[in-house]
């Protein structure tokens, strides 16, 4: 091993000799220790520079609560109405909703509904054990209106 | 080269996907009946695979032979085609539409109350609505991943006719007679032609007529 390492450095020396006489020799670069933050940006693991275009949805900020980029409620055609009277506060919809639409809302000790991400897939409808939901066409409301310029 | 009507149907995804599907291939099938250059063609863009998401079919109509072959989507569409009409609280669908064109919606409510949910209908032409639900009312729900495509009710079995029926009336592309060769359900795509609703505000573009 010893001798390869040898035999390697001493090629080295001989590489970086012809080039100095080609007169090719790079400055060595500066060794400034980034932080991470810097070196890979916002974006997680992945090294984008920000001024770069990436098609949408390539990448989006790492971890937050709600992605306003990904709003899916143009996906719905029924709207899930809660009766908060009939509601016993089972957290039923809270358990089977696919996009965790249902919080608590500890004030107002009520269920709350994401109109942003609630795709109208009826599941808490099914659910429901107290029969507090139904399902509401959404064109009978006019709120909740999106108006993506285009679907992805 | 001559002028391309464009037309673009938007659907759901799935749930909807054959009755979209359906309006584009019968319209264009009896466009080329009456001597016509058609191009029909699915989305490939809005990866319409996937269960309520919003998707389009396109239909490209002109007298002489279409040359615009690679490009996937109808950009300046002269007919919107509405299958679901919730999509237009989710989706801008007039988007690069040219002033005066057509918007059908497959709905039962009124038109006035439609188009509070399009703030930029004034560059439209023409609205339109017709009850395809309540003619009809079937739609081809499958999950089996052949999207309707095995089915033996044929093409334009559903709501599809209806809506054809309508499209036929309001834009007088294509004729009635021609289009109930390719439908299977005739009499609904009869009852949509006659129960259509169409309101005009201005004059017709060249490329088509409103109401004959």
């Amino acid at each position: 091993m010893k001798a390869k390492t040898k035999s390697r450095s001493k090629n080295q020396k001989v590489r970086v000799k012809i080039q100095k006489a080609k007169g090719k020799v790079q400055k060595a670069r500066p060794s400034v220790k980034l932080s991470s933050q810097e070196k890979w940006g916002r974006f997680g693991s992945i090294n984008v520079p920000k001024d770069r275009e990436v098609p949408f949805g390539a990448i989006t900020p790492a971890p937050v609560k709600q992605q306003e980029l990904f709003m899916t409620s143009n996906w719905r055609i029924v709207r899930p109405v809660i009766d908060h009277e009939k509601c016993t506060r089972c957290f039923t919809c809270y358990i089977s909703c696919p996009d965790s639409c249902w919080s608590f809302d500890e004030k107002a000790e009520k269920m709350e509904w994401n109109w942003k991400f609630c795709k109208g897939c009826q599941i808490c409808i099914n659910e429901c054990p107290a029969d507090a939901l139904k399902a509401v066409p959404e064109l009978d409301f006019e709120d909740g209106v999106v108006r993506l310029e285009k679907p992805f | 080269m001559a002028k391309v009507t464009e037309i673009t149907v938007w659907t759901r995804g799935v749930v909807m996907d054959k009755e979209a599907r359906d309006v584009a291939n019968a319209f264009a099938q009896a466009a080329k009946m009456e001597g016509k250059f058609v191009q029909a063609f699915d989305n490939y863009e809005d990866l319409p695979d996937r269960v309520l998401v919003t998707t389009r079919k396109y239909v490209r109509i002109s007298d002489r032979e279409i040359e615009m072959k690679y490009l996937y989507v109808n950009e300046h569409p002269d007919v919107v085609v509405i299958v679901e009409p919730t999509i237009i609280k989710g989706i801008n669908v007039l988007r690069g539409m040219p002033e005066g064109g057509l918007l059908l919606i497959n709905t039962n409510r009124p038109i006035e109350y439609m188009l509070k949910f399009i703030p930029n209908s004034d560059i439209l032409g023409a609205v339109a609505t017709v009850d395809g639900d309540g003619i009809s009312g079937i739609r081809t729900v499958d999950f089996s991943g052949s999207e309707g495509g095995v089915d033996t009710a044929g093409i334009g079995a559903g709501i599809a006719a209806p809506i054809l029926g309508a499209m036929a009336r309001v834009t007088g592309m294509v004729k009635k007679e021609n289009l109930a060769k390719v439908v299977s359900d005739v009499a609904a795509m009869e009852r949509g032609y006659q129960q259509a609703h169409l309101e005009r505000y201005r004059k017709p573009r060249t490329v088509y007529f409103w109401g004959s």
